[in-house]
């Protein structure tokens, strides 16, 4: 009998997302979701493994910041003014963080929290917004900004995240020398600065759109909890990237599902996932005693 | 080909050709493989597909109307019993009339939340996340409504506005942290409306467009009240 029920669950559980898959704007969601959890598992581990793992979480404060500018100034695509302002202090962060006075850490605590608090408080002076509450608070945890994308917005998602991907695979060797090896990678002729760059804008890149996903508050999450689920299994850089994506992605499907069938918001549903995946993994690291190859 | 070596000692290479053609593919892929261009804006009339025909391949052939009819018999609990092993559930269904009304129990509470065919737009159905989200699409895409009936329920909101000295009200859905909300305005034809301190209401109507000082709103009209 509790089979049956269960059956019966599963099958009005896939009635549901059959139906609902229907619509445009869960496809689009899915399409865009998955794109935007792949980019960030492959730079997630770079950033994890240069001990850079909260640049996803101040650079996303600096997005809202230009969020707040963009609603001010009402613009109609935001993308437009967070997309530069977040590139640029992604590069002043990453590039300027060995040789400054500010370290890296405290250079990304200090512009993270003063964007965060310029932004909010410019919202609240300057703001025409009608729910200012509503839109500060999609914003920081994305609730359901991914299922709200506009064709043109959905269009830009998808060529940002082929890029990335496509930069990723392209300079993939000097991506992974310039990580673990600069003087190395110095040494044999690669120009590291132009690498670095690149790793800022893309960061930035990602960081922006993932803010569509789960909102500024809980980006660092789709950045760091694939890395370090699969540094918990695989030893190899080429098999933790591998399966960082994979995890991602599945994440971010099962997350997107689970949030559209039982109503619950998408940002924390993905980062409830990819927790609970990452807890999984700790534990069959554990279990298995380190790394398996 | 410059190569460095990971963290465990091994070289690391990726050959430049397996490179480029999986960047050719990607680039393709947006091209050739995003579907149909006349569905992009599409409205979603959901059609009620019963499980045990996709599990038969049938789902291709279910029309409209079989769906309708689908959608009846599901409440039936011999077509529930068909996902199971037939012959195992008949002798369960014979022999215990607790576990069928178990069944009908379970099935009554999930067609509450199947959607009624006699609107095109049943947002009772979806979830609050997909009730926001579909809202959120009628708002920014109102010409692909206009005409449809549309079916929600929601909290209810009565404004008086006295520049206009009109009475408009509303049914608002909120997504699925309540930090954000909005809603439709609808007329009823009977023009009885609900008191104002009523909490929730449930309307079903005809999905309009219409201006007023210089801008445009959202209706649903010749709407009337749905338990």
């Amino acid at each position: 009998m509790d089979n049956l029920r269960i059956i019966c669950m599963q099958a009005s559980f896939a009635e549901k997302i059959i139906m609902y898959m229907q619509y445009p704007f869960v496809r689009y969601a899915l399409i865009v979701g998955t794109l935007i959890a792949l980019c960030s598992s492959l730079l997630g581990v770079t950033l994890v493994l240069k001990r850079f793992s909260f640049i996803g979480d101040g650079l996303s404060h600096v997005a809202f910041g230009g969020v707040a500018i963009a609603s001010i100034l009402n613009m109609t695509n935001k993308m437009v003014l967070v997309l530069p302002v977040t590139i640029i202090c992604a590069i002043l962060l990453l590039r300027t963080g060995q040789n400054t006075k500010i370290k890296g850490d405290a250079a990304i605590a200090v512009i993270s929290v003063a964007a965060l608090a310029f932004g909010y408080l410019m919202m609240n002076v300057f703001g025409t917004s009608a729910n200012l509450t509503g839109d500060v608070c999609s914003t920081l945890f994305g609730s359901t900004s991914i299922l709200t994308l506009t064709l043109p917005e959905v269009w830009l998602c998808v060529v940002l995240s082929l890029l990335v991907v496509c930069l990723f695979i392209l300079f993939y060797n000097r991506l992974f020398a310039v990580t673990f090896d600069e003087s190395f990678a110095r040494a044999v002729g690669t120009k590291v600065e132009a690498y670095n760059l690149l790793i800022a804008i893309v960061i930035a890149v990602i960081i922006v759109l993932a803010m569509n996903l789960v909102g500024s508050l809980l980006i660092s999450a789709l950045i760091i909890f694939p890395a370090l689920s699969a540094l918990r299994i695989f030893g190899s850089f080429k098999k933790v990237t591998v399966f960082a994506a994979l995890l991602s992605v599945t994440s971010a499907l099962v997350g997107i599902l689970i949030s559209i069938v039982a109503g619950t918001p998408v940002g924390s549903t993905i980062v409830a996932v990819q927790a609970v995946v990452f807890a999984g993994c700790y534990i069959m690291g554990s279990v298995m005693k380190g790394v398996l190859i | 080909m410059k190569s460095g070596k990971g963290f465990d000692g091994e070289t690391i290479s990726l050959k430049k050709p397996v490179r480029i053609l999986i960047v050719f593919g990607l680039v393709c892929l947006p091209i050739f493989g995003c579907g149909k261009s006349d569905s992009v804006k599409t409205v979603a009339t959901p059609e009620q597909i019963d499980v045990n025909s996709i599990l038969e391949g049938a789902s291709d052939d279910v029309t409209k109307t079989d769906a309708d009819n689908i959608v009846e018999n599901s409440s039936d609990t011999a077509t529930q019993a068909s996902i199971a092993d037939d012959s195992e559930l008949t002798a369960v269904a014979s022999e215990d009339s607790t576990t069928q009304a178990d069944i009908s129990a379970t099935n009554s509470s999930e067609n509450d939340t199947q959607a009624d065919p006699s609107v095109d737009v049943d947002l009772t159905a979806l979830s609050a996340t997909m009730v926001y989200s579909e809202v959120f699409q009628m708002m920014y895409y109102p010409e692909d409504y206009v005409g449809k009936t549309v079916k929600m329920e929601g909290l209810y909101d009565h404004f008086h506005d006295d520049s206009t000295g009109k009475d408009y009200y509303a049914c608002i859905i909120q997504d699925a942290t309540a930090c954000c909300a909005q809603g439709i305005e609808f007329q009823l034809s009977d023009g009885e409306y609900p008191a104002d301190s009523t909490n929730d209401v449930a309307v079903r109507g005809t999905f309009e467009i219409y201006e007023e000082n210089g801008a445009k709103y959202c209706t649903l009209m010749d709407a009337e009240l749905v338990e």
